[in-house]
């Protein structure tokens, strides 16, 4: 007999072993993009756009169309595949680095002309893959190759990047909202969220985004323990989970 | 005395219902899903995997609820829950 999973592993996930650390946040968003992919048989008409970052090779994961844009340019790539697919659901997948950082300008516009996208925003607080520099989310007071003696506001780094409330303020912008996946309840309530900025695209609802406050360990010097309980105690304190916007764009 | 957990200690117990499946040569040891696990019912092993890391295994003095927060948490997907 057959035995009946109560729990599967998505068959758009590929069964490969991932080139992320152990404990690393990016392989549950994988798993979560691709079971919210199943649940809305989007399997035929989906093309994902992967990043510059630690996720560059996320096509090499997923059983679906990818395309790869060059740093920080996802969201324009995806806004070309939209316009000459409109019928297709078209996604970008974005660390910290590449959309608030080099890619500030094509996300930003793409949201302010409300294209009609998904985006997932994996915001782990530094540079994962360039060794742990200085991200526009970097928390106040957080060491970093580059902020050695912790992020300080005032001397010359600024203070850390809140993209999502900003991004809420534009017009276009018809969903965001905030999660993390440092529980099992963040992480279904993460999977909820991706799942409406899908079905966002789905109803033609204009620009959506989930950013994701994810795990880096091996940046963060910590065990994967103490990096989801970081997430809980310290990144939620600079950037609340929650909807933040929750409308209809009306073209 | 060790401290049992209620839901494993009924003297009546039933056989589970659930089965965990653990991919054991995929798993990175970053033990999210002993953590989380309401049941104790994983641990990491004594001995390595192919990867050279202590791996999660199922700790037999206790049962599966079927909960899924191993799958949940698992960042590499090793982990399946069968129903019986
Ligand atoms: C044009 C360009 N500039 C800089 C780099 C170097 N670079 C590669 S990844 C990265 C930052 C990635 O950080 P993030 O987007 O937060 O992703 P993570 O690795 O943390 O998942 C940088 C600066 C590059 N590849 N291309
Ligand atoms: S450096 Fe950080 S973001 Fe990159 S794979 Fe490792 S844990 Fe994940
Ligand atoms: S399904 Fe729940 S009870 Fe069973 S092993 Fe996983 S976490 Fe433990």
């Amino acid at each position: 007999m057959k035995p009946t999973y109560k729990f599967k592993k998505p068959e758009l996930l590929h069964g490969v072993d991932t080139h992320y650390c152990s404990g690393c946040g990016h392989g549950i968003l994988h798993r979560l993009i691709a079971e919210i992919i199943e649940e809305l048989n989007l399997k035929e008409k989906t093309i994902g756009v992967a990043p510059v970052g630690c996720a560059v090779i996320a096509y090499n994961y997923w059983d679906f169309d990818c395309s790869e844009a060059s740093h920080g340019r996802a969201l324009a790539v995806a806004t070309g595949i939209k316009r000459v697919h409109p019928s297709l659901t078209v996604f970008t997948y974005q660390g910290d680095g590449d959309l608030a950082s080099i890619g500030l300008a094509e996300t930003m516009h793409a949201a302010n002309r409300g294209e009609n996208l998904t985006c997932v925003f994996v915001n782990n607080a530094c540079y994962g893959m360039t060794g742990g520099q200085m991200a526009p989310t970097t928390l106040i007071g957080q060491k970093t190759a580059t902020t050695p003696l912790g992020r300080d506001p005032r001397e010359k780094e600024g203070w850390p990047l809140k993209v999502s409330e900003i991004l809420a303020m534009l017009p276009g912008v018809c969903f965001v909202a905030r999660s993390s996946i440092s529980n099992p309840a963040h992480v279904k309530q993460t999977h909820d969220y991706i799942k409406r900025a899908f079905m966002n695209q789905t109803e033609e609802k204009g620009f959506s985004i989930v950013e994701v406050l994810s795990p880096c360990p091996t940046i963060w010097q910590k065990t994967p323990e103490e990096a989801m309980n970081w997430i809980d105690t310290e990144m939620t304190k600079e950037f609340p989970l929650g909807i933040i916007k929750n409308t209809e764009v009306h073209r | 005395m060790a401290k049992t957990n209620p839901l494993n200690s009924s003297p009546k117990q039933k056989q589970s219902r659930h089965s965990v499946t653990i991919k054991k040569d995929k798993c990175k040891g970053c033990k999210l899903c002993v953590i989380y696990c309401p049941t104790k019912h994983l641990r990491l092993s004594d001995t390595l995997n192919k990867r050279g890391v202590h791996y999660a295994e199922i700790n037999e003095t206790t049962q599966c609820v079927g909960c899924g927060r191993c799958y949940l948490m698992c960042p590499d997907c090793c982990i399946e829950i069968i129903e019986e």
